[in-house]
């Protein structure tokens, strides 16, 4: 293999694909990152035990077609050390060798056939979703996944498609965030899939052009997602987590006796600034509503206390004071791209619900004394 | 090709690939058989590693010649005659199936006299040729010799590592097996030399104290406790659990048997790492041998061909006993590294000079502070011999102590000076004192905020947990829990304290943690309970030693220690800090 490659472009593309390497790989295939020139382009390809992707890099000049393996992390560092406009790549026997401006580096890898070779069924697209909207799904649902998998929080974000509407569910046990968006065009029928947040976080970032659409293909327990199109396109292969979602619907409440709108941004720098002083020990923020007047106060013991009162308009309902973790709230409220939100509520101890028009719902219960 | 049943032969050597793997597998299994036979001295040869010859000598019962037929037979056993008898496996051996797979893969003779006056008869089995019984000299006991291991194999014979690997692996298996029979001597020859001599011991320790080496043995804890699984059921385990400081990055330190048998158990092993969790840095096991006893019938030992994994019929409750028997021991010695000084030990390496250049150079100007440089210094040989030094004394923190400048050294101490000397202080011990103090603090307001779940978290739990979760139910609201019984074996969680989660700790496990405690007690004092409690909790959630802390984070924790009063002691009443005075260090340094 002779390559050589625009060193910005390369660069990117490595760090994307270093993503999917396993941390801590049981195989030295898979901490490594195998390169493919061929037909004048270059691919990347990185897998760990339940995610494959495959990253082509543009800007490439093959003068001589072959693969490598090697160690990802390596790869990804001296890359990043690399100057100059463009890099050259050289494989012999193994060893690739990468030349940039005054900087020669030879890293030692693997016979590249120890990578697993993807299997590659043929595949039906299920359906075609804008990048910009999946992105945009992905992000206001990801922070709300849990990080360990326990048997009531999946450790995944829940995907659903029902003709052209597309869904995504996540919930840590505590909080439940469900967001919406259009599928450019779809099959009949359903796609329903638990999705590991690690997949989710690598195709936020593989679908980084807008203008992409995105495919989404069901495998035998699998999604493959294709971005973009023909040769160029950037593919992300995952396993599905196995298991049934918690029933979200049904802590999806219903009803509501109070309810208000406010604006994004006011409303994020009274609850941020209501958590100031508040501590690890004594967390929580009370958020009082009435008619004219929203007071959010936190306190501990042994820092202090703060409180904060924003203006409301349309508060509909009896007073009401409820209490909630407050990064809880300002976490949702930073991904939010519109200017005002909608908050109803039931009761102190009932779960309080954010919603931006019908593509976003946000359930956060209360925090109190048990 | 047409389908065809596999030649007797070549079934055993399918099935000795499992059992045979390397001489070490092969001494095990003889080793075990001699134990069975009742020996109480049993003698191992090796020439090459067991490549060339492994000879297991024994004082035991003998096999009479009329059977010494079926003993190299497949699946012939005098152990268990029946199903039931598999249940309740006393023995080692259950399958028959070692000397047949050993006599497969290599040329083996099997030498027996049954009894004092009887003549000894012997046969021979070369890779699968059995040869007839024949008459033979031999004093009581059984001679087996293992020779030409894999010798018509010889893609398995290439598997084999070089002879100190597998002989190396051999005295890892001897010394296993002898651990779990204290009563019984062995010896083990490589060539001609006697490499491991373990005589007959009554007090078990000594026999640990032998295999584990002077150094882990000085000072060792021992572990013993007792229980029951369920009514009739009883669970008991003893053993010797080197300090903390012992703690090794390989795993092999830490041995286990059960039943007398050596075992690897992923649940035990953890329950055991869980113990020594925040005394020890993360990634290290702890040295030691724990002999589990159980009823056999809450076992099940027939999952591996080599017995070396075996299935509890309920692993929860076993690893919560053997996490709290741990944990007893640990809680009752007095984990502060002695600090001993003995005139002559007066430390001469350069680490010293290096460890003096760098404090002075770290005094010397702000913007220089070098904490690259005296971190290393602090992490080197210099730290152990600084914490050798005499007249270390537990430190009145100076005040106000956040307005210093500490330093991490060894990922597990902040290192700072005062007045009166250098002062070091054990973050871990430090951070669970905070919380403790603060949570107690927090409690005295009213309840410890409580998040409410979306949905109830449904937990599998032991019968006892539940039983005595009715009487801890008013303490566990003051602490933010909602939780009610789910029937005799689960628990339903509708709100967890935000603290916990806040600390990335997972509720349900600190709640088992505290059911499940030996000396739980919901109803006593409230006070006392509740501290009792609160120190688990700041214990799960205060930083580890071998947590890297960031300087904001140890400025945070500096801070909240001046808020604190006592904080001198952690919880468990092991102080958090130490100062060495700094006569004592001009002292030693020649200058006092
Ligand atoms: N050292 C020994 N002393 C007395 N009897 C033995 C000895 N080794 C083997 N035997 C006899 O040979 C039988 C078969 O041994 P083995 O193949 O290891 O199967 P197992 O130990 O599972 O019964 C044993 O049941 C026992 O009766
Ligand atoms: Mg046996």
């Amino acid at each position: 293999m002779k390559i050589l490659c625009d060193r910005a472009v390369l660069a990117t593309a490595v760090q994307l694909a270093q993503q999917a390497v396993a941390t801590r790989a049981a195989v030295p295939a898979l901490s490594c990152i195998k390169l493919t020139a061929k037909d004048g382009r270059l691919t990347l390809q990185a897998a760990d035990k339940d995610i494959a992707v495959e990253v082509p890099v543009a800007a490439v000049e093959v003068k001589e077609a072959g693969e490598a393996l090697v160690p990802a992390k390596k790869l990804a560092e001296v890359v990043g050390e690399c100057e100059g406009a463009t890099v050259g790549f050289e494989v012999v026997k193994h060893t690739l060798t990468i030349k940039a401006e005054r900087m020669k580096f030879s890293i030692l890898g693997f016979d590249p056939k120890e990578f697993p070779s993807p299997k590659d069924p043929v595949t039906k697209t299920e359906f075609t979703v804008p990048a910009e909207t999946l992105r945009r799904l992905i992000v206001r649902s990801v922070f709300a996944a849990a990080t360990e998998n326990t048997r009531f929080a999946m450790g995944g974000v829940y995907m659903e498609r029902k003709a052209k509407r597309l869904r995504l569910v996540a919930t840590d046990g505590r909080r439940l965030v469900v967001t919406r968006g259009d599928c450019s065009s779809a099959t009949d029928g359903d796609t329903v899939a638990i999705v590991p947040t690690k997949a989710m976080n690598l195709l936020n970032r593989l679908a980084s052009q807008p203008d992409d659409a995105v495919q989404v293909a069901k495998l035998e327990g699998r999604l493959a997602f294709t971005v973009g199109e023909g040769p160029e396109a950037a593919k992300l292969v995952t396993n599905l987590i196995e298991g049934t979602f918690p029933p979200f619907e049904d802590v999806i409440p219903k009803e509501h006796d109070r309810k208000v709108t406010c604006d994004v941004q006011q409303l994020l720098a009274s609850v941020r600034r209501a958590g100031i002083l508040t501590t690890e020990q004594s967390k929580g923020v009370k958020m009082g509503f009435n008619a004219t007047e929203l007071k959010i106060s936190g306190s501990s013991p042994d820092v202090g206390e703060a409180e904060i009162s924003m203006p409301l308009t349309g508060f509909q309902g009896q007073p009401i004071e409820i209490i909630f973790n407050p990064g809880y709230v300002t976490e949702a409220l930073r991904l939010v791209d519109s200017s005002e939100i909608t908050l109803e509520m039931k009761a102190p101890n009932k779960p309080g619900v954010f919603r931006v028009g019908q593509e976003f719902t946000y359930v956060v219960m209360p925090t109190g004394q048990a | 090709m047409p389908i065809r049943p596999l030649p007797p032969n070549l079934v055993n050597q399918i099935a000795a690939g499992e059992v045979v793997e390397r001489p070490a597998s092969v001494v095990k299994e003889l080793v075990e058989n001699a134990l069975d036979a009742g020996a109480t001295r049993i003698e191992v040869r090796l020439e090459g590693g067991g490549r060339d010859r492994i000879e297991v000598l024994d004082d035991g019962g003998g096999i009479p010649a009329e059977e010494l037929a079926l003993a190299v037979a497949p699946h012939a056993t005098s152990k268990i005659a029946s199903m039931e008898d598999l249940l309740q496996v006393g023995t080692y051996g259950f399958r028959g199936e070692a000397l047949a797979s050993i006599g497969s893969v290599s040329r083996l003779t099997v030498t027996s006299c049954p009894r004092r006056g009887s003549s000894a008869s012997s046969i021979q089995v070369d890779h699968g040729r059995q040869e007839s019984v024949r008459p033979a000299a031999g004093n009581p006991g059984t001679r087996i010799e293992v020779t030409n291991l894999f010798g018509e194999m010889p893609a398995r014979r290439k598997f084999l590592r070089s002879e100190p690997t597998e002989a190396g692996r051999v005295v890892e298996a001897l010394e296993w097996i002898a651990l779990g029979r204290p009563g019984v001597a062995f010896t083990l020859w490589q060539e001609s030399r006697k490499t491991l001599d373990l005589p007959a011991e009554n007090d078990p320790a000594r026999r640990v104290a032998a295999v584990l080496g002077a150094e882990a043995a000085a000072d060792a804890l021992t572990v013993e406790a007792e229980a029951a699984l369920a009514p009739g059921s009883p669970i008991s385990v003893w053993g010797r659990m080197a300090r903390p400081a012992q703690a090794k990055v390989a795993a092999k330190g830490l041995r286990l048997t059960l039943n007398g048998r050596a075992i690897i158990d992923r649940g035990v092993l953890h329950a055991i790492r869980e113990a020594y969790r925040g005394l020890i840095e993360p990634g290290r096991t702890p040295v030691g041998f724990l002999a589990i006893q159980i009823d056999p019938r809450e076992v099940d030992v027939n999952v591996h061909p080599a017995k070396s994994e075996v299935r509890f019929r309920q692993p929860a409750a076993v690893h919560s006993f053997v996490h709290r028997a741990v944990k007893a021991a640990l809680r009752t010695a007095n984990l502060m590294p002695e600090m001993p000084i003995t005139e002559t030990a007066a430390p001469s390496s350069g680490g010293f000079m290096h460890f003096g250049t760098a404090t002075s150079r770290a005094t010397g100007s702000a913007p220089g502070f070098d904490y690259g440089t005296l971190a290393q210094a602090l992490d080197g040989p210099a730290a152990t011999a600084a914490t050798a030094l005499a007249h270390v004394q537990p430190a009145e923190l100076p005040m106000p102590i956040a307005s210093r400048r500490f330093l991490q050294a060894g990922r597990m101490w902040l290192v700072t000076s005062d007045e009166q000397g250098l002062v070091i202080v054990d973050q871990h011990a430090l951070h669970e004192r905070v919380m403790f103090e603060r949570l107690r603090a927090r409690t005295l307001a009213g309840a410890l905020e409580s998040q409410a779940l979306l949905s109830p978290r449904i937990e599998p739990a032991t019968a006892l947990e539940v039983e005595r979760l009715e009487e801890a139910r008013p303490l566990l609201e003051r602490l933010g829990f909602d939780v009610r019984a789910g029937g005799p074996r689960s628990l339903v969680v509708h709100a967890e304290p935000v603290f916990l989660i806040e600390r990335r700790v997972d509720p349900v496990e600190l709640l088992r943690e505290w059911l499940g405690r030996d000396d739980f007690d919901a109803a006593g004092d409230g006070e006392a309970v509740l501290a009792k409690v609160l120190d688990m909790m700041a214990c799960k959630a205060a930083v580890k030693a071998g947590d890297a802390l960031s300087e904001r984070e140890i400025a945070e924790l500096l801070q909240q220690l001046d808020a604190i009063e006592r904080a001198t002691n952690c919880p468990h009443g092991r102080p958090t800090a130490m100062r060495i005075p700094w006569r004592e260090i001009e002292r030693r340094f020649g200058r006092g």
